[in-house]
Formats: structure tokens, sequence, C-alpha cells
């Protein structure tokens, strides 16, 4: 038997999509007016919508997931009819028929069924076929047929362009030192970028983000510093990883970019629970946007990541506030963080119970204790509170022990000083050594989405 | 040199112009917690060249510091939220406030919400106050259900300046001029007597733009029973502003008893003398007026807003424009047909009606409708019929040009028998069209306005796909999805709350 998946809120399934654009045009399909076929079916709902061409478009939701196919040529993911479908389940559910699927959209789910028992049996896959894009160079992974000899040989090539390259940037880095970080302000902006391609070259893209972000430390010398100090961290920790333990030397390559091996992560055990989604965070770097999907189950947090290049689609997201029964299987490292998720299925009961809020103490003494381990963590997830809301400059979160900056749109706080109405609040956010970036909202026992930054 | 502080001194400047200091510190055998043992360990650090050493030392002490970190001072708590008064609209309505967020069918979904008695969810309230910023009518809708919450929050953003603040003895000196209407607004809004004192308290020492801004808002809800008000407003006829000079004269003349009206019912029985009809007046029911010029300069005329250079009609003109109907019948001794009349013969007729509508005064707008049988102001006065006969045949004339300033007149909701007789005329206007901009201007606005106000909950007949264009089916459906939409969250509301 299918459990029936919970019904999502209008305002999570409205921060399911892609662009504002996406959201508005959804709210227009959002009735049944506009579905001459409209149907649902234990865990999955379809419909056809008349859309600008001849035929209606034939739309179909997978709840589990939730997870759309649709015959129209948007490249968004979910398109606007996925989103109006949940909106419309959502709001009128009584406008819904109970015809079966037609065929196309049975073979597709029974497909996606078929696929997901292949996952929980063990293979390596992605969420969802087709519309999945990896990192650049973690697509790349292998061929299976692949001489050992020969793979060893193409890591020896690389662990010697990333020598080169991080030799060469140790130079710089010293010759930065020699000159002065006074003068580093009036070099010329093809520096930084000369060198963040070198490295992109000599494939350490990770070292190379890093460079790409000096610039942004050029007005305040303590921040440069402490960035370049970070950077000289990693040239001197490379040539020395062997003396590292295995999970320091998988967190030193994920620092410089090395890709994540999916296949050899899904390989280790798994962390089977209810994962609570708790938060979401998009951001679009330059040649990539990345979005973090944090999971949450007592005692665990893992970060999810999905990458996409400019122009095309990022998997449809999990939505906040929703559970998922699944495995999470940790990529090796001392703070063991990024996760793979493993045999996903939604689970019936919505109700999130997010893990206890901690202090603002506990929440620096985690965080300490994670950088202990791995010194070139960017960021940790916790569940903070109750903390009160100051709005000023900057932001602040504030307990009994003290205040902490609190990052993120103007949005985002308002939404938290709405609902807080000046009573403390619990929220789950990003500290990533300066400021807390709140991802979502504990109101009663709704786990609010909060607006991404970029919209704010 | 193991300090942080002391590093950067040395990097600003460059190791090739300073000198990193050998260690004054031995590094012991066995580390021990606590300041002093990082500067040990920091100063133990070494690297053939000064550059490595800096950077590796600072490296261990910024990360050092990082995982260190203790939370900063506490500030200040802002006061809490008051506690709110009305409830919360339940999650069954709620749910409808994303779908509509930002769509023409927010106000009246903020309208339903206000006649349930409840407030907004708080998580909206952000997202609704950004909207309303620009939009003077979505600020009207919005405040009834704020609730204490949103008051509190609009607090917190300049951006959100224009809802009041509580009324106290700082609110208005802090206020900027946004804010001191806004307060004025809502206290008119729910005390129009206090409205009233707050204005003649305060209107005098307002600049000139906020004197122009509190009059037009006072206009909005001005009646007779204002008539306090006139004092301040006839000393306003003095006001160094055209433009506050104009507003109070609007003012005084819907005060029909005020002392302005009186002044230019005067001058009208001084202009005009009506004659004896003649043999053929007397057939056709005529009186014949004529105008005689006052010969005497009148002092108060340029204080009124009268033009001195004019002549006698246009005297007459501008006298019946700016006079309250009820003043200038009675000063005339005229019954309202007879006004019309006089306004005609003297090719005064829209300034006669322009009164009438500003003044809401029935009785002419009955006798003035025969001469401007589809002005919508005169026809919303008229009997409750007449606009909808004039929509009916407007409709059936699919004359848009005369139809939507009747539809924008004809107060929402509208009568449920008209829905389907615009979606037919939406629907022959779009028969072969194949693009937005082949539609006239007048049909798309029409469009909007139904979406927004004609009653939903007709059932319409399907459109056969033959004889439209894919734009035109997909406008209609477009159409038809929002009544459904109004429909449901309309039910919504009427469920929760009988």
């Amino acid at each position: 038997m299918i459990p029936t998946p919970p019904v999502l809120t209008p305002d999570a399934i409205l921060a399911l999509a892609t662009d504002a654009g996406s959201a508005a045009n959804a709210r227009k399909l959002a009735t049944p007016g506009r579905w001459p076929v409209l149907n649902a079916v234990a865990g999955a709902l379809w419909g056809q919508c008349q859309g600008s061409g001849q035929e209606p478009y034939l739309t179909g939701v997978d709840l589990s997931g939730p997870v759309g196919k649709c015959s129209c040529p948007s490249r968004k993911f979910p398109c606007k009819h996925v989103l109006a479908l949940l909106l419309l389940r959502a709001t009128q559910p009584g406008a819904f028929g109970a015809e079966a699927l037609p065929g196309s959209l049975e073979t597709w789910r029974a497909g996606r069924a078929q696929r997901s028992g292949a996952k929980a049996a063990g293979q390596a896959g992605q969420r969802e076929e087709g519309a999945g894009v990896e990192a650049p160079g973690e697509g790349a992974s292998p061929l299976p047929a692949a001489d050992p000899a020969a793979q060893a040989k193409r890591r020896a090539a690389r662990e010697r362009k990333v020598s080169d390259g991080l030799e060469a940037l140790q130079t710089f880095l010293v010759d930065l030192i020699r000159d002065g970080l006074a003068h580093a302000p009036a070099r010329p902006y093809s520096d930084w970028d000369t060198q963040a391609a070198r490295l992109v070259d000599a494939q350490a893209p990770g070292a190379a983000r890093l460079v790409r972000q000096i610039p942004g430390h050029l007005g305040d010398p303590a921040a440069l510093l402490a960035h370049l100090s970070r950077l000289y961290l990693l040239t001197e920790a490379w040539p020395r990883r062997d003396a590292l333990s295995g999970p320091e030397q998988a967190d030193l390559r994920s620092a410089l970019g090395f890709p994540l091996d999916r296949a050899a992560v899904l390989e280790r055990p798994g962390v089977p629970a209810r994962w609570l989604v708790a938060g979401q965070a998009t951001v679009q770097e330059e040649t990539l946007s990345t979005r973090r999907t944090w999971l949450c189950a007592e005692p665990h947090t893992a970060l999810l990541l999905d990458f996409a290049p400019p122009g095309r689609p990022l998997l449809p997201p999990l939505p906040t506030g929703q559970r998922v029964q699944a495995e999470v299987c940790f990529a090796p490292g001392a703070f063991p963080q990024r996760g793979v998720l493993h045999g996903e299925a939604p689970t019936p009961a919505p109700a999130p119970d997010l893990p206890p809020g901690v202090t603002l103490d506990i929440l620096l003494d985690r965080h300490g204790a994670a950088l202990a381990l791995n010194p070139w963590l960017e960021r940790s997830a916790h569940v903070v509170g109750p903390v009160w809301l100051i709005p000023g400059e900057p932001w602040r979160v504030q307990d009994a022990g003290g205040s902490l900056p609190l990052g993120g749109g103007e949005r985002a706080r308002l939404t938290l000083l709405a609902v807080g109405g000046g009573q403390p609040v619990t929220l789950f956010g990003e500290w990533d050594g300066a400021a807390l970036l709140p991802l979502s909202l504990l109101s009663g026992d709704v786990l609010l989405p909060l607006p991404a930054v970029e919209e704010a | 040199m193991s300090d942080l502080g002391d590093l950067l001194a040395l990097a600003l400047v460059g190791t090739a112009r300073g000198a990193l200091p050998s260690s004054a510190l031995p590094s012991p055998a066995q580390p021990s917690p606590g300041p002093q043992a990082l500067a040990q360990a920091s100063a133990g650090l070494t690297r053939p060249d000064p550059e490595g050493t800096l950077l590796a030392r600072a490296a261990l002490l910024t990360l050092a510091h990082r995982a260190g970190r203790l939370p900063d001072q506490a500030a200040d708590l802002p006061p809490p939220a008051p506690a709110e008064t009305r409830p919360e609209a339940p999650p069954s309505a709620a749910q409808y406030l994303p779908l509509v967020m930002g769509t023409p069918q927010l106000p009246e979904w903020l309208g339903l919400c206000a006649r349930a008695g409840w407030r907004v969810p708080a998580a909206q309230l952000p997202a609704l106050l950004d909207l309303a910023r620009h939009d003077t009518g979505l600020r009207e809708r919005l405040r009834p259900v704020l609730g204490e919450r949103g008051t509190w929050l609009a607090g917190f953003s300049p951006e959100w300046r224009f809802v009041p603040a509580t009324l106290d003895d700082g609110a208005w000196t802090d206020a900027t001029e946004a804010g001191r209407e806004a307060l004025f607004r809502s206290l008119r809004g729910r005390d129009p007597h206090s409205g009233r004192d707050l204005l003649a308290a305060r209107l005098p020492s307002e600049r000139a733009s906020s004197r122009k801004r509190l009059l037009g808002a006072l206009l909005e809800t001005l009646t007779p029973d204002d008539a306090d008000l006139e004092p301040l407003l006839d000393s306003l006829l003095d006001d160094r502003s055209e433009d506050v000079r104009t507003l109070a004269r609007r003012a005084l003349q819907r005060l029909p008893s005020s002392a302005y009206n009186a002044r230019m019912a005067g001058r009208l029985a001084a202009l005009v003398q009506v004659g004896r009809p003649g043999v053929l007046g007397r057939l056709t029911g005529q009186t014949p007026f004529t105008l005689t010029l006052p010969s005497g300069p009148d002092p108060d005329g340029r204080r009124d807003g009268l033009d001195p250079g004019l002549g006698a009609s246009g005297l007459l003109g501008q006298l019946l424009g700016a006079t309250h109907p009820q003043a200038l019948l009675t000063a005339l001794n005229l019954p309202p047909a007879h006004a019309v009349a006089l306004a005609r013969q003297h090719e005064a007729g829209e300034e006669l009606a322009a009164s009438t509508i500003a003044t809401g005064h029935r009785a002419l707008a009955a006798a003035l409708l025969p001469l401007f049988p589809n002005d919508p102001g005169l026809l919303l006065l008229g009997p409750p019929e007449g606009l909808r006969v004039a929509v009916g045949q407007a409709l059936r004339a699919a004359d848009a040009e005369r139809l939507w300033p009747l539809l924008e007149a004809l107060p929402a909701p509208w009568p449920a028998d008209l829905t389907p007789p615009l979606w037919e005329a939406l629907r022959r206007s779009l028969r072969g069209v194949p693009y937005l901009s082949a539609w006239p201007y007048r049909w798309r606005e029409i469009y909007s306005l139904t979406m927004e106000r004609a009653d939903p909950h007709t059932v319409l007949t399907a459109s056969s796909p033959d004889d439209l264009t894919p734009f035109a089916q997909q406008l209609l459906s477009e159409l038809r999805g929002t009544f459904d939409l109004r429909v449901a969250m309309q039910r919504e509301f009427k469920e929760t709350h009988p």
C-alpha cells in the first residue's frame, strides 16, 4: 500500500518554484477551470491543462518527491503546471476526480518506482532521471570497465597537476605578503582572475573559488589575512597529505574541489532515518548555481549539494518541512557533513519535530569543535533558539549568553521578526563564522521556509 | 610576534620592509591550554621564509580565534508587539493568501478578511507591506487587517512608514509627511470626530506639501457633518499655496451652509435674472434667463477662486461649478430642472454636473441625466436602475468606449446577471484576435475589471475552440480560472465565518 504523502502548504509549494515568474504563472493556473481533466490517484496527481498550443499539456505529479512530468516545453523543474497541480491539491482537493493515470504517465511512474527500488538495493543513482546535473567533474567518474592501472595513472596525473597548481599558488601568496597587503588593492583585477584560472586548469576548483573571493576582502585587511592564511594552509597541507588520516585527507580533497565519488559514498554504510528537510539555500556563483539542502535526524545533520551550470535548472528541491524516509550516506571526512541520499520516499506524517534548539554559546562550541576536525569547514547548520531578534546594523540574534550577527536578506529577517513579534523564536540556520544565515523558522508546529537571500 | 595584530601590521607593510623577529617564547614540549599556550604554539611555528612563517602563524591564530569565538555582548531588545485584539485568519482562509499575493485578487482577499474581523497571518506581513509600498489603494485595504503585529512590525522598516504608529505625543512629531497623512487617515477612519480635531490642531503648523496631503485625505471623507472645520478651511483661502487654496475651496463647497457657498450663491443671484416666459416659452416650458455682470468690484472674488476677467457666461460657469447645488437652488429659488435649463442655455452643463457629482446631490443628478445619459457619476447618483440600464445598452452596442467608464463606476460586487452578457461581449471582442496588441485597449481594461469585480458564481459556457484563436482561448480560460479561485475563496470565508 502506498502511503499518502503529506499535503504541502501553498507557501511550501511556491517555495519549490525556480523563480518568481514560475510562481506567478503557477498561481494563475491553480484553478480547476484551467484543467479540463484533473485527477488524483494513490500517491499521484495528473491532469490536462490548456496551454497556448493546440494540444493540451499532460501533467503528472508523483507525490513521493514530489516530482513531476509535463509535456510542456518548459525547461524549468518543476514547471508551472506541476506547481499548479500541487497548489490545486492543497487548496481544492474536491476538484479532483479519480481516473487512473494514462499510459505514458503510468510508465514514467513505474520507471521511477523501479529505479528507487534499484537504489534501495544498493546501486548508485541520482535523485531524478535526466534533469540531474552534477558538479563539474563529479559526473566524470571513471568508466566502470576502466582498467585499474590506467585509473591509477590518471589519478597520479591529476595529483601532479594539483601539486603544481598549489605550488604556484604558494609563491603567489608569499609574493603578496612580501609586497605588503596594503598594496594588494592596487593590483589589477586580472591578477586574481589569472591565478584563479590557473587553479581551475590545475583541477583544484575549490582553491580557485577561494582565490576568486579575495577581491571581496580587499577592504578589510584582517579578513584578507585570514583568508590568505586559509589558502596557505591548503598549500602546506597538500604536499604532506600522506601524514593525514583518511578522513582528514578527504576533507582536504573536498576543500580543494576534488569531485565526490558518489558511487563510493553510496557503498558506505548509510544512516537510515526519517530525515526532516530543515532548510535550503541556493547561491548563484559565477559558473555554477549551488543548492544546499540540510536534513536533520537527531543526532545527525546532513548537507545535500545540488549543482547546475548557468542556464540549466537544478533538480526539483525537497520541500522544507517535509520528512523523507531515507538512508543518508555520509561522504568521508573528519567532521562528516556532506551526504548523499539513498532510496528516498516521503512519509505521511508532516509534523516536523525539529531537534531542540541550542544556545548561541553551544552553536559556537559545536562549530569550533567541527573546525578543530576540519579546518576548511565553511559552515555548519544548527537549530538555534529560543533567540530574540534585534533589528539594526547588523541585525542580531541574542540569548542569555550574548548575541551574534544575523545575516540573510531583509525580507527573511523581517519575516522572523513578524512571526516572533518581539518574543524569542527558534530557527534553523547556517553559521559561517561571521553571521547566522536563517533558512527556516519554527512557527507553532510548522517549519516555514524563509525567502532566499537573492530574492530579498 | 605571535599576536594576530602584530602579524597583520607586518603583513600590511610587507615582509620586504619589516622583519619578523625571532620568537621570544620557546615552544614547550607539552602545550597547555590558554592564551599563553596559543602564543607559544604560534611562536613555535617557523618556516624557512618569513612570509611562510607569517602565513602559517596567521592560519593557526585565525583558526584558533574562529573556533574559540564567544557570543558578542548583548544589545537592547526592541519592545515586544502589543497583544492582538482580533484573531488571525484561520488556515483554511489563509491558504488562499499566497495564491493571490501580488495579483488583482489580493484586495478582495483583504476585504473578506476585514469583513470577517480577522487579521493576516504574521508570516505574510512583510510581503503585504512591501506590496502596499507603492499602492495606496492596497494600503487602505491592508490597514484594518494588519493587527497590532503589523503596526508594530512596520516601525522596524523605513520602507513601511506609511503604516501609522499608535498616535501618541511623539508620533506626529516623529512622522514623515507620508506618516502624518497615514496617522490622520487611520484616526479619521476609526473616529471621524477625533480626526477633525487632529486636523484643526495640526494643520496650521504643517508645511505646504503636508497641508496639501492632509487636505487631499480630508476631501475623500468630507461630509456635511464636518461643518466644524469651516473656520479652519476658510482661513486656508488665504494660504500661500495655490494648491492648498484650491483644495480648501473644494472642501468648503461641499459644506452646504458654509459662508463660502453663501457668497457664491449671492453672486449667482446677482448675476442671473429669471425672465417671464413668452408665448413660445410657455408652449415649450422654457424660461428665459438673462445674465447681468455686476458693476462693482467683488472684494472676495479672487479669494473665492473667481477669475476677474471673465464675461457673464464664463462667470456663470465658474459659479455653477464651484457652488454647492443646494445653495444654488435656494439662492435662485429654482427647481432642479430649471437650474439645468439655465446651465444649458449658457453652455455650463458640464460645470453643473461636476459640482453635482462632487457633492452627491441626487435631485439635481436626476435632472441632469437626460442631458448626460451616459455619465457614470450622475448615473451612480440617479435611480439605481439607471446605471444598470446604461451598462446594458453599452453592452448590446458592444461599445467599449462607453462601457468602460460605466463599469468603472459600478460598485462591486456587480449584479450576478451582468456576468453572462459581459462574458459574451468579451468573447465577441476576442474573435479573430491573434495577440494582445491586436485587442483594443478598452476591451483589455474591461477584461481586467471583469476579472476583479464581476460576480464569479455564474457558470460560463465553455468556448468552442473553432471560432477563437489560441490567444483568445487562453485569455478566456484565465478569466474562468480567476472566477473559480474567487468562488472557492469566498466560499472558504463564508464557511469559516458565516
